[in-house]
């Protein structure tokens, strides 16, 4: 049978989104400024690898900051205290975000088992068990005060000195892993085990008895999801030569909620629209008031109540109404 | 005896109450087995302990000679069970091509053809949502889809429960052709119309199975105890 949906060509309307959406993101520092686009891209790839979970499985996830601080913390850690030659040093992204994803593996291979709320306040009990831990170890992670003084990866090293990226350059090399990162996540969505997520957040019970097995789907995509996470935490400290214990706490977690919820669960590009309106929100509002998070509060219940969809749901659900595609 | 299924005095609950007692059935190779009663009597929570989503506190499953009363439902599937529920399964908001390309994870060799063989009008609703099928056109894609992975036991619950002659007809050549490569263990409303395509059958009342033979003697037993 000549199946609909295999079409090999990609439409032209796919390939004008992503060349709009890689122009618009490559000049974003001059657009918006250099520190907010490279936080949109890092909280960015936070809320999407986040919405692996919520949007495609239905699980919510309420201690994701856990990833993104063992990513963080792990790159921080072997930066710091590993003599290894800082031209190789870019190795930490790769190696921390495998270590936030074993971290993801064995949590996950617990509280997956459970339902919604157990799963969400499972994964948030986790969350804090790893943020007292790093509290605990001051002598090396820095306590309350966080990791200061990592130093930052270089380049070139071995025909030539190495040479220190300015910010900008630094972004760049963010801008890549995003866009890596980005195509590995669609990739995976629109595989078979993309398939059999969807199927298992649609119904788990029906699933089961189309012969998946659920348990291993789920955990399966909460360990790629915190294998996202804690990537972002390594462009995190990459860029910032520094992680505070604040990337691991509830509250992190629930702003990664907040900006996949603002953005929509139901589209995949939801929690990128929606980490670029809260940070923009943030950068803007709080150098008026005082009291921002009020701000943010009343937006977010404002979404929730009315607008279940996200910005960019309810977006593409008028333009459906509208034009009809 | 060719028995593919074989169910050996299972008792089973819903939450604290107990629904089953003490059930025994068999469905043999090639053969279409009939499960009768009146609503409450257990016939589905019955298919439900075989598939393995619901469980069974006493007693034995065992399909192709193998014990699978411990096994979970993906297992069981993957062994060449199928099941279509009394609400079709049909997962409402992915569109009718996905439900029907969730067979070809973890199956292989399935060819979508065989959905469009004996239910040719699912072309016609391929990027529809599930949801907006019409109560028939939900229960073709669950047949449809349980056939797909060519099942050895394929479990239908109610399969044309509140549906058209038309369709009643199109289900019955369906388990017609299939039944030399598939067997059949059939809850069905319709009596006459489950006697007539069953070589076998078991009336279930509150939860007991009352009898157990062929077609011809269970009208009589289905008088007394189900409206017909």
């Amino acid at each position: 049978m000549m199946d609909p949906l295999a079409s090999k060509k990609l439409p032209l309307r796919t390939i004008g989104f992503w060349l709009i959406l890689l122009i618009l993101l490559a000049f974003s520092p001059a657009i918006v400024s250099l520190p907010i686009a490279v936080d949109v891209l890092i909280f960015g790839l936070l809320a999407l690898s986040f919405n692996l979970m919520f949007g495609y499985v239905g699980l919510l996830s309420f201690g994701h900051a856990a990833y993104f601080g063992l990513g963080a913390y792990s790159a921080g850690l072997i930066l710091k205290y590993l003599d290894i030659p800082l031209t190789v040093g870019w190795v930490v992204i790769p190696i921390g975000a495998l270590i936030a994803a074993l971290g993801a593996l064995c949590i996950g291979a617990i509280v997956v088992r459970r339902t919604i709320a157990y799963f969400a306040l499972g994964t948030l009990a986790f969350g804090q068990v790893l943020y007292y831990i790093i509290l605990q170890l001051r002598d090396t992670t820095g306590g309350s005060d966080g990791l200061y003084g990592i130093p930052r990866p270089l380049i070139g090293g071995i025909f030539s000195d190495p040479i220190k990226l300015s910010s900008l350059q630094f972004f760049y090399v963010i801008f890549f892993v995003f866009i890596i990162a980005i195509v590995i996540m669609r990739i995976i969505l629109n595989s078979p085990f993309g398939r059999s997520a969807v199927a298992v957040r649609e119904n788990e019970e029906r699933a089961r008895f189309l012969g998946y097995n659920c348990y291993r789907i789920k955990l399966t995509m909460f360990t790629i999801s915190g294998f996202f996470s804690g990537l972002a935490g390594t462009l995190y400290v990459v860029f910032n030569a520094y992680v505070g214990v604040d990337s691991v706490t509830w509250y992190l977690s629930g702003e990664i909620v907040f900006m996949s919820l603002l953005g929509g669960t139901g589209v995949f590009w939801g929690p990128l629209v929606g980490a670029f309106v809260y940070i923009m929100l943030k950068w803007w509002v709080s150098a008026y008031i005082y009291h921002w998070p009020l701000v943010v509060g009343a937006l977010f219940a404002v979404i929730v109540l009315w607008f279940r969809e996200g910005i960019l749901g309810t977006t593409l659900y008028l333009w459906r109404r509208r034009f009809g595609t | 005896m060719n028995a593919l299924l074989e169910v050996n005095n299972i008792d089973s609950f819903w939450g604290t109450a107990q629904v089953l007692w003490d059930i025994s059935l068999e469905v043999e190779k090639g053969k279409v087995v009939a499960l009768l009663g009146r609503n409450g009597a257990g016939k589905t929570t019955t298919l439900r302990n075989i598939i393995g989503l619901s469980k069974s506190i006493k007693g034995s499953i065992k399909f192709k000679g193998q014990d699978i009363t411990r096994k979970p439902a993906h297992e069981r599937a993957k062994m060449g069970m199928s099941y279509m529920p009394d609400n079709a399964g049909v997962l409402h908001n992915l569109t009718c091509l996905e439900n029907l390309r969730l067979t070809q994870v973890g199956f292989k060799n399935v060819d979508l053809d065989l959905a469009f063989k004996y239910f040719p009008s699912l072309r016609d609703h391929l990027r529809k949502a599930g949801r907006s099928l019409s109560g028939g056109e939900q229960r073709m894609l669950g047949l449809a889809r349980a056939c797909l992975t060519q099942p050895e036991l394929m479990l239908l619950d109610e399969p044309t429960s509140g549906l058209s002659p038309g369709f009643v007809k199109i289900l019955s050549a369906m388990i017609k052709e299939i039944r030399s490569e598939t067997s059949l263990l059939l809850v069905e409303e319709n009596i006459p119309l489950a006697l007539s395509l069953s070589d076998k059958a078991y009336i279930l009342v509150e939860g007991k199975i009352v009898f157990d033979g062929p077609p011809d003697e269970a009208r009589s037993v289905a008088e007394k105890y189900i409206i017909v």
